[in-house]
């Protein structure tokens, strides 16, 4: 009989009763709705243990690779030790360094004993009760730090507390991280499509070093849109990755101003015009909703697949000074 | 075997979504209803209706297609029919047989009543 371990309760499991049963039994309220491994109400995550395919079936690539499994679909065979993902833990990160892209976005380095995907996001409290979203750039090995970009706002809670009243060698609370922007190797014989505005670069740069880390071969087109020339960063970083990788692009996109080697206009235009076939491609996009939420369609409607585009829409500036 | 698993199970299911949710996006009788939905919600609610009308495993109820539809203002009989009519524009691109189009489409019908709440 194979037990299971969820929280600090051992339950016992008989195999032919699913790991949402057996916890529902046991007092455990956990979401569900379908029961059929459609709906993914009852999302589980594998901490130890052997997870049987069938309780995958249907997840994401970047599902699975979380360890995530549907508690309906799952009828153990070795001992799990399991939990409710996005679990509210929290864990200290030190802050490294602080330093500006643009005028008004931060980069702050951060040492936290946590593991991530690169493009994955976590959160960062100023208290118990304000806590905003942002993802991260960097790879927990390669980089050896969690590199986050904050854009700040003049009513920003979050922000300006951060730019006026933290300091290098504080210690920060962040949510573990989470979230499925993240590139896999199953997608190493796609062409990937990247593109956002603002601060959505940040899991973007993390994707694309990551990707290029993993010897992707495919083309690589990474657009990164802003108002203006001085509002793009990493410019000179993303230059010399695309000297470095001949199947790296790199496109930045202005609303105006454009310098030379930029180009000006509507990101969602550009792209829609320029890639209009995108079957079998990967699409990343990330930044403004409205940008995100016209990509994601015009993207699908040219022909990727709804389970090869991740759109991460960043919530709004004044949602986020609220 | 059930029509579901002659169709080819999760794996056919998966590729009429994509086929079936873009010709809905792009029909100009319905895609309106669709401008403001989140895309990732909708794709995993058609693929659970698409695995219903193959005849796959489900937990179908009425109650919750008639809470899903009924904040859709004016909601009529045409548009479930362009509905039945994209799935079955689908399923023919997928190379599935008329006799089975028009079982799947008796299924889609049988639903008529809860989609537009009466």
């Amino acid at each position: 009989m194979a037990k299971l371990f969820y929280n600090a309760d051992q339950l016992d499991s008989t195999g032919d009763v699913s790991v949402l049963d057996t916890l529902h039994s046991a007092g455990f309220l956990i979401p569900s709705s379908c029961r059929a491994g459609l709906c993914h109400a009852c999302l589980l995550r594998a901490d130890e243990g052997d997870i049987p395919a069938l309780a995958q079936k249907g997840l994401s690539e970047t599902e699975k690779r979380q360890r995530l499994f549907l508690g309906c679909q799952c009828f153990p065979v070795t001992d799990m030790k399991i939990s409710t993902p996005d679990a509210s833990r929290t864990v200290q990160a030190r802050l490294l360094e602080l330093s500006m892209l643009t005028q008004d976005v931060m980069r702050l380095r951060l040492k936290a004993d946590v593991d991530w995907f690169p493009g994955q996001y976590t959160t960062l409290w100023k208290d118990a009760s304000l806590g905003r979203s942002y993802s991260i750039a960097s790879h927990p090995v390669r980089d050896g730090f969690m590199e986050l970009h904050i854009k700040r706002y003049p009513d920003g809670m979050l922000s300006r507390w951060l730019a006026e009243q933290v300091h290098v060698g504080h210690e920060l609370e962040i949510s573990l991280p989470r979230g499925s922007c993240f590139y896999t190797e199953t997608s190493s014989h796609q062409p990937l499509l990247l593109a956002c505005t603002g601060t959505g670069l940040a899991p973007l740069y993390g994707v694309v070093q990551d990707a290029l880390g993993q010897g992707h071969q495919r083309p690589i087109h990474l657009f990164a849109a802003a108002g203006t020339p001085d509002q793009l960063y990493l410019v000179h970083e993303l230059r010399l990755l695309e000297q470095t990788y001949s199947n790296f692009h790199y496109y930045p996109v202005c609303r105006r101003n454009a310098q030379p080697n930029m180009q000006e206009g509507d990101l969602v235009e550009l792209i829609s015009n320029r890639y209009k076939d995108l079957k079998g491609w990967k699409v990343f996009l990330c930044g403004s909703p409205m940008a995100v939420k016209k990509l994601q369609k015009k993207c699908f409607l040219q022909g990727a697949s709804m389970s090869d585009i991740h759109a991460d829409a960043f919530e709004s500036p004044l949602a986020r000074s609220a | 075997m059930s029509l579901y698993e002659k169709l080819g199970g999760e794996a056919a299911v998966t590729a009429a979504v994509d086929i079936f949710y873009r010709k809905v996006l792009a029909d100009d009788r319905i895609s309106h209803y669709f401008d403001s939905v989140d895309m990732d919600g909708q794709a995993v609610k058609q693929k659970a209706f698409l695995t219903m009308v193959f005849g796959g495993p489900n937990n179908y109820t009425g109650k919750d297609m008639r809470e899903g539809h009924k904040h859709l203002k004016g909601l009529n009989d045409t548009h479930v029919d362009a509905v039945i009519e994209l799935l079955g524009e689908t399923l023919k691109e997928l190379g599935v047989g008329d006799d089975d189009i028009a079982q799947i489409a008796g299924i889609a019908n049988s639903v008529r009543d809860d989609v537009l709440n009466r």
